[in-house]
């Protein structure tokens, strides 16, 4: 229960803190850290506009998003401490969860019927299927480490006191980071900021929808921030620390990656859209070299 | 959705425990993990491509506004043509959620093909899928809960509608629709050489000032591996089993001479075995 509401209070902040950073760095003073939640508090309440060609599918599949990413917090563990669903192979549910969560996204925008939304759509399912394979490469060589398939028991045999432990904690912070990039449609492969549907990603595959199902697109975002925030905070979480301390490295991890998001959005640009696949199947090398030098500590490949 | 392996329908639960299978061979050896490490690499890019594939499929076939004429005189079949798909559907959610209960009936049929003796471990299975089975039906009772408050919220708001929004193209038309070739253009783009797309366009000339020939823009998509695997080798035999057609005469007294000969050479050839 722990983890699942540290994630979700803590995700409550992660656009506010993001936006706050951006606006800092660019020498404004920007909106309040709950600015953003409050608007989505404010969509939660709106009536929707619906078009004209869309199905019952445009009006549920937000719902449907929305529901993969808060089931999935559930799965994260608190360092040694399982989360609230755990179970060997739960890692495989919690992937396709988000596969379910994304395959209803895309054909939300697909009926609307709209060249832009369609556009949007097929970016989304082609970044998602190129980064799908680096996380999956990346929890084979936790995996084969800790001999288990549930993230409870790879965590609670991640162990920080050696060196190797510690390079790999580092890769796989880098390659999450990355995939949470590519997974929320934020730079270097998408600026939620532009305002030209012909370069964007995320924002134009939501561009019909409004009101209740557009709060809870953004909700599920900050959610799916929150997620990703809470693997890497596991990477580095210590064993053997009271209950506070940890909660309080959890939520500054998290509060922290959010900073990194903004810095990073501030000081980067977004790439020619043609050299995204690449960067994104460049997230698959470096977790390919994760699992190259996993097989080095256990003695299998030297 | 369950063909893309998606849950909770049955397709995701054979990835599940194909995933499973991987994942528990990486353990051992260099070779054994290299190995599983491509068939886990092999079977998310298949999963990824299922998903980019179906959604294509079903969004170019059921989504958006119709394409031409005909699907938009298009309209629901009577429910007794429905009841069949709804038999299909029944087998692909029961399994999906229920995986668990099916265990000691595939066990029993996997026992058939397996030498005399082999004692199945189901308990390396069961207490999964039994959680599986679980925590699908309660995230199948999440999305009602948020369907019921998403209805109560619905009930005390306006709901309107609208056009589509078009950037200055509000009026939708069949032209503005997404098509499959689009769809699959930037993926086109990375398979290189597999996958061509053919345009049959009569291009405007210099010379074509007023063109007065109504010109027609059409693409599609080429699966190169289709055509060398599948598509010419079936057209060679088709070509070789043309050649047969001239035995193809209609007249009843040849097909009698054919089978007559078939028997003699059957007979020939049982005395040329016994010799």
């Amino acid at each position: 229960m722990i983890p699942a509401a540290l994630i979700i209070l803590t995700s409550l902040l992660f656009p506010g803190i993001i936006v706050k950073v951006k606006a800092r760095v660019s020498g404004r003073k920007g909106p309040g850290l709950l600015q953003p939640i409050l608007d989505i508090i404010r969509l939660l309440r709106k009536g929707n506009v619906y078009s004209t060609t869309t199905s019952i599918i445009f009006q549920v599949s937000p719902l449907i998003y929305f529901a993969t990413i808060l089931f999935s917090i559930f799965f994260i563990p608190f360092g040694d401490a399982a989360g609230l669903i755990s179970f060997q192979g739960d890692l495989f549910l919690f992937i396709y969860l988000l596969g379910l969560g994304k395959f209803f996204l895309i054909i939300n925008a697909l009926d609307a019927g709209s060249g832009f939304e369609g556009m949007g759509a097929n970016r989304e399912a082609l970044y998602s299927m190129l980064a799908e394979p680096a996380f999956i490469i990346l929890f084979g060589t936790f995996s084969m480490m800790a001999g288990y398939d549930s993230f409870y028991e790879i965590f609670a045999h991640w162990h920080l006191n050696s060196s190797t432990y510690l390079v790999l904690s580092l890769l796989a912070s880098y390659v999450l980071v990355q995939i949470a990039m590519v997974e929320n449609s934020r730079l270097p492969v998408d600026d939620p900021k532009t305002h030209l549907e012909l370069t964007m990603v995320h924002e134009v595959i939501v561009l019909d929808n409004s009101g209740f199902d557009l709060g809870l697109i953004q909700l599920a975002n900050a959610f799916k921030f929150g997620v990703f925030g809470a693997l890497i905070a596991n990477f580095i979480l210590p064993e053997h620390q009271v209950l506070w301390i940890r909660a309080l490295i959890f939520i500054g991890v998290i509060f922290l990656f959010a900073v990194i998001v903004g810095l990073m959005e501030s000081f980067r640009a977004r790439l020619k859209m043609e050299k995204n696949p690449q960067f994104i199947l460049t997230l698959s090398s470096i977790a390919a070299i994760a699992f190259l030098v996993a097989l080095i500590i256990t003695n299998k490949l030297l | 959705m369950a063909i893309c392996g998606l849950p909770p329908f049955n397709g995701f639960i054979s990835e599940f425990l194909i995933y499973k299978g991987f994942f528990s061979g990486l353990e051992n050896n260099i070779y054994t993990s290299l190995l599983f490490l491509g068939g886990i690499v092999g079977l998310t890019l298949t999963g990824g491509l299922a998903v980019f594939c179906f959604t294509k499929a079903f969004g170019i076939v059921f989504l958006g506004a119709a394409r031409t004429n005909k699907t938009q005189q298009a309209h629901e079949v009577e429910s007794s043509m429905l009841f069949p798909k709804l038999l299909i559907a029944i087998p692909i959610v029961g399994i999906g959620l229920g995986s668990y209960l099916l265990i000691p009936t595939i066990g029993s049929i996997a026992s058939l093909y397996l030498p005399p003796g082999t004692v199945l471990h189901r308990e390396w299975i069961s207490p999964t899928l039994l959680s599986l089975s679980i925590t699908l039906g309660l995230f199948v009772i999440l999305v009602l809960i948020l369907y019921v408050w998403r209805s109560m919220q619905q009930k005390s708001v306006t709901i309107a509608t609208g056009a589509t929004w078009g950037c200055g193209y509000p009026a939708l038309t069949p032209e503005h629709q997404y098509t499959s070739t689009t769809f699959a253009d930037n993926l086109k783009n990375l398979s290189l050489s597999l996958s061509g797309i053919k345009t049959h366009y009569h291009a405007i000339n210099k010379e074509d000032i007023f063109p007065s020939e109504k010109r027609k823009y059409e693409t599609h998509q080429v699966d190169e591996l289709e055509k060398i695997l599948i598509l010419n080798p079936s057209k060679l035999f088709m070509t070789v089993m043309l050649k047969f057609t001239v035995l193809r005469s209609g007249k009843i007294q040849h097909y009698i001479l054919y089978g007559l000969g078939f028997i003699l050479i059957v007979a020939f050839l049982t005395i040329v075995n016994a010799l």
